[in-house]
């Protein structure tokens, strides 16, 4: 069971396009539930400067149906 | 003199004269034009310069690494595949800024096709491993803009041994006939769609793993050439058109928004011009060789 990051939608806006280490950005992402996360890479190895997403509250992650015509 | 030689004399005093340089008979110390002994030059393995150019962009200081990427650069430019490459991808040298860069054209910025790794990622010796959930990296290499008809490739070398639905690479623009996706082994099926739309072709031989270098070409516009670790075949799907979004690594820009994201570890990707079966043969050798020097071949 893979465990994510809930956010809000005001977090959200401040993660989105943020290098959270060199050379590697945050990428939140809506899951089934239109819940904000992040993933757990994304939270464990961010620097100083958002060490506020450690805190967040670990939900399972539910992820979205792929609608994909081809 | 303390032995009939005179070794351990002092230089000027032994008949040999080593160490004497312009004074002993033979010339040794003497400038090469000079020297008797010196008719044959020592010359060093030079680097070549466009893989000095990608090992001075990364800061790799790893003498296998750099090493490895002389060797490949080198061996694509006998093969006459390095003209044929638009974006090689080595994922060498275990972080994010030595993975990120086209080898190519190792040049900090978008138009020189620099990855951008988005998501959570890990990376280390063996390569960039994205976790299925967020994880992409942008090429900002769209086809639409570089690719001609009947004349395009792409590969991925996957470490992992998996059935998943996750996309290796791929882009979709606004018509489904832009797709460019390359799926390994989902739960029935390898599916690849290359520039194309409904249905792709199935990949045949079906794969048995997807612990392979996988490598998708086209010729022309009614075949598509595959090859599973070198071994090639051709089959009919027809070109339909060409995604204007660029290209992702580990999942699809889908009308620009990530999806079908992968947990396939990589070492190697590249996309390029077409190249025919004998071609394909070629790169999986170098890349294969490329693997086994880094000791993380599949």
């Amino acid at each position: 069971m893979i465990k994510v990051g809930l956010l809000t939608e005001k977090q959200k806006d401040e993660l989105v396009g943020q290098e959270f280490m060199l050379d590697v950005y945050f990428n939140p992402i809506q899951d089934a539930n239109n819940n904000w996360i992040i993933s757990i890479q994304e939270i464990e190895q961010c620097n100083n400067q958002f060490a506020w997403v450690k805190d967040l509250e670990l939900i399972t992650y539910e992820p979205k149906k792929q609608v994909d015509e081809k | 003199m303390a032995n009939s030689n005179g070794w351990g004399d002092g230089s000027g005093n032994n008949t040999i004269g080593w160490g004497q340089g312009a004074n002993n008979a033979i010339g040794w110390g003497k400038s090469h034009s000079l020297s008797y002994a010196g008719l044959t030059n020592i010359v060093g393995v030079t680097t070549d310069t466009d893989a000095q150019a990608f090992i001075t962009a990364t800061g790799i200081t790893d003498a296998t690494q750099q090493g490895a990427i002389d060797a490949l650069v080198k061996g694509l430019k006998t093969d006459l595949l390095w003209t044929k490459m638009l974006a090689v991808y080595p994922f060498v040298g275990g972080t994010a800024t030595t993975c990120k860069y086209n080898l190519k054209n190792p040049v900090n910025t978008n138009l020189g096709h620099r990855l951008n790794f988005v998501g959570g990622w890990t990376f280390s010796n063996n390569g960039v491993t994205p976790n299925g959930t967020t994880a992409y990296a942008d090429t900002f290499l769209a086809p639409l803009t570089h690719f001609t008809s009947g004349n395009s490739s792409v590969s991925v070398y996957s470490r992992i041994n998996n059935s998943e639905v996750g996309v290796l690479l791929g882009t979709r623009g606004s018509a489904f006939n832009t797709n460019l996706e390359l799926l390994l082994r989902n739960s029935t099926n390898t599916n690849l769609w290359h520039n194309t739309s409904s249905g792709g072709i199935i990949v045949s031989p079906t794969p048995t793993t997807s612990a392979m270098n996988f490598i998708s070409s086209r010729i022309n516009s009614a075949n598509n050439i595959t090859a599973q670790n070198g071994a090639t075949n051709s089959q009919v799907g027809s070109e339909i058109a060409f995604s204007s979004f660029p290209i992702y690594i580990s999942a699809k820009n889908n009308i620009g928004v990530a999806a079908t994201f992968s947990t396939r570890q990589l070492a190697f990707a590249h996309i390029g011009t077409g190249l025919t079966t004998a071609e394909c043969t070629l790169l999986y050798n170098r890349i294969q060789t490329f693997q086994t020097t880094l000791s993380r071949q599949v």
